[in-house]
């Protein structure tokens, strides 16, 4: 049997991986988000808020939560990818900020079986009981965790292996040239910010539940920047990369306590190193090309 | 099937172009030349939809103007570029598919799905254009690690793919050896004019010479000269806007 400890770290690790698949998608359309948290706060709160006050079943309560945020990216990419370059960083964390702050005032609750229950401003949001009350083990949990990572990471590696994908390296690459091949960039720009959105709530909704406890200081400003940071560690060429970002800093810097206390100079002096030696991570484009000739030469050799 | 009337853009209070008049028919092969900041690749910004301009360009029929950019494309008006513009982090024929991805013949099916027939029949027609611009052997390599001669080559490849109606060459042997320069001039004279209008930008004037019958110049953003590339030559105002008038040297 897995020990509980080792299972919380191998949740979080799966929980996480949502929020830097979100970061990921953003960053391969070339922009930069701060603001990732917000999308994985705003589908924590209407997930719990179904299930727990609306006795929704966990997975209409998935579904509404991982949609909601959804919306959500598409509120934040329709009015601020107008403009590029900066403009959009810094309003992904504007929105996500607003988002955090309406939390901390956001008050709705009813009463549940005798007891009152949901958000409660900056007191947060407890009670969030959904699988304990039927039952579902911390390993079950975790099991169906990664089933829906897997799902995540299946759908976006079919969409990077499909023209799809291709566009939106090309919007990523050189927008000024994708638009004179054709492609609608901004369109582009967002459907990937509301399927990122997405992608971040799924995350957002298996965190509510598997915690049970949930307040709007969690989804603060440093989730986004790990989120963002995954990626840029791992890579950008594949999106094994952000999970691979995921498992260096939650797998080796924070469960194995080499580094104790120096996690965060660790962390942040290895994004520093690598912004400057491989500005587009580990696993980067040329990378997985080399990667992916070696392969196929292997296979030749092998026939 | 390309008329522009009386275009001109102003960048602050330097005018770029300056009331422009240019026809062009079906089929055409029209040389652009000029010194350098002459405007030439002003007005394919222009007729790519990158800049905005005053006056009138209607191709087909349709108005060009406050068009985006891929909308014109979309109408069949495809162009390459001065200072070369590849996706680096492709390969070449990912270079040559991504130009396809926004042909009205792919729809969203193709879009997701990888195999299908129609689809083999596009990765077919990317590669036959590979082949026939030299790069078969490269297919699988980083567009970025090429060589200038062979990215040039890519952009050809790539801006063919999509069969435009008018290619605007921006350049196409900007930065080659003189042997590179003719395969260049060869391949363009085989692929890119037959069945096609084409404006071909360059400074080297064999090449003009050699593949368009008629070419226009241009000087501080005005048409100074136009017709055949042997008469145009010789005209004092071109011979002037190149070399200076006798009285600025001394």
């Amino acid at each position: 049997m897995l020990d509980v400890y080792l299972i919380g770290v191998l949740s979080n690790i799966g929980m996480i991986s949502f929020i830097a698949l979100s970061a990921y998608l953003v960053l391969l359309v070339g922009e930069i988000s701060f603001g990732q948290q917000a999308f994985f706060g705003i589908a924590a709160y209407a997930s719990g808020i179904a299930s727990a006050m609306w006795g929704w079943p966990f997975f209409l309560a998935l579904i509404w939560g991982a949609a909601l945020a959804g919306l959500g990216g598409l509120l934040l990419a329709i009015p601020t990818l107008r403009i590029r370059g900066l403009y959009f960083a810094v309003a992904s964390l504007a929105f996500a900020e607003m988002v955090r702050l309406i939390l901390e005032i956001f008050v709705y609750q009813i009463e549940v079986d005798g007891e009152l229950v949901g958000p409660n401003g900056s007191e947060g949001f407890r009670d969030i009981r959904y699988i304990y009350e039927a039952d579902i083990s911390n390993l079950q949990f975790m099991i169906f965790i990664y089933l829906l990572l897997a799902a995540t990471l299946a759908v976006i590696l079919l969409i990077e292996r499909s023209r799809l994908g291709g566009i939106l390296r090309m919007v990523g690459e050189d927008p000024v040239l994708a638009r004179l091949q054709g492609i609608d960039v901004r369109a582009c720009k967002i459907a990937t910010v509301a399927l990122a959105g997405l992608v971040a709530g799924i995350g957002g909704v298996l965190y509510a539940h598997l915690n049970t406890y949930i307040e709007p200081k969690i989804f603060n400003v440093m989730l986004g920047v790990h989120g963002l940071a995954y990626g840029l560690i791992g890579g950008l060429g594949t999106a094994f990369g952000p999970l691979l970002g995921v498992l260096l800093d939650i797998g080796v810097l924070e469960s194995t306590r080499v580094f104790s206390g120096y996690r965060m100079i660790v962390f942040g002096g290895l994004v520093a190193v690598l912004l400057i030696f491989r500005p587009r991570g580990l696993l980067d484009e040329v990378a997985v090309h080399r990667l992916g000739q070696a392969f196929r030469r292997a296979r030749r050799a092998l026939h | 099937m390309l008329s522009i009337k009386n275009l001109s853009v102003s960048f602050g209070g330097l005018r770029a172009l300056d009331s422009i008049e240019l026809a062009m028919a079906t089929g055409e092969t029209l040389g652009l030349v000029g010194p350098n900041g002459s405007g030439k690749t002003t007005l394919i910004n222009v007729l790519t939809g990158l800049y905005r301009a005053r006056g009138e360009i209607s191709f087909e029929g349709r108005s060009l103007l406050g068009l985006a950019p891929e909308r014109i494309v979309r109408l069949g008006i495809i162009r390459t570029f001065q200072n070369l513009r590849v996706f680096t982090r492709m390969n070449v024929l990912q270079n040559v598919l991504s130009a396809q991805n926004s042909l009205a013949a792919v729809g969203l099916r193709d879009l997701i799905l990888t195999g299908g027939r129609r689809e083999r029949a596009r990765r077919d027609q990317a590669m036959a254009l590979i082949e026939a611009v030299g790069l078969a052997d490269q297919s699988g390599r980083l567009a970025g690690d090429l060589p200038l001669a062979q990215q040039r080559r890519l952009e050809l490849a790539r801006a063919l793919v999509r069969d435009p109606k008018l290619l605007l060459l921006d350049e196409p042997s900007g930065g080659m050896m003189p042997s590179e320069t003719a395969e260049m001039a060869d391949l363009i004279g085989r692929l890119a004019l037959p069945g096609r209008s084409v404006i071909l930008v360059e400074h080297k004037m064999a090449m003009i010479a050699a593949l368009c019958p008629r070419m226009v110049v241009l000087n501080f953003g005005k048409v100074i000269a136009q017709g055949a590339p042997a008469e145009v030559l010789r005209a004092p105002a071109v011979i002037e806007a190149y070399l200076g008038r006798d009285d600025d040297v001394a």
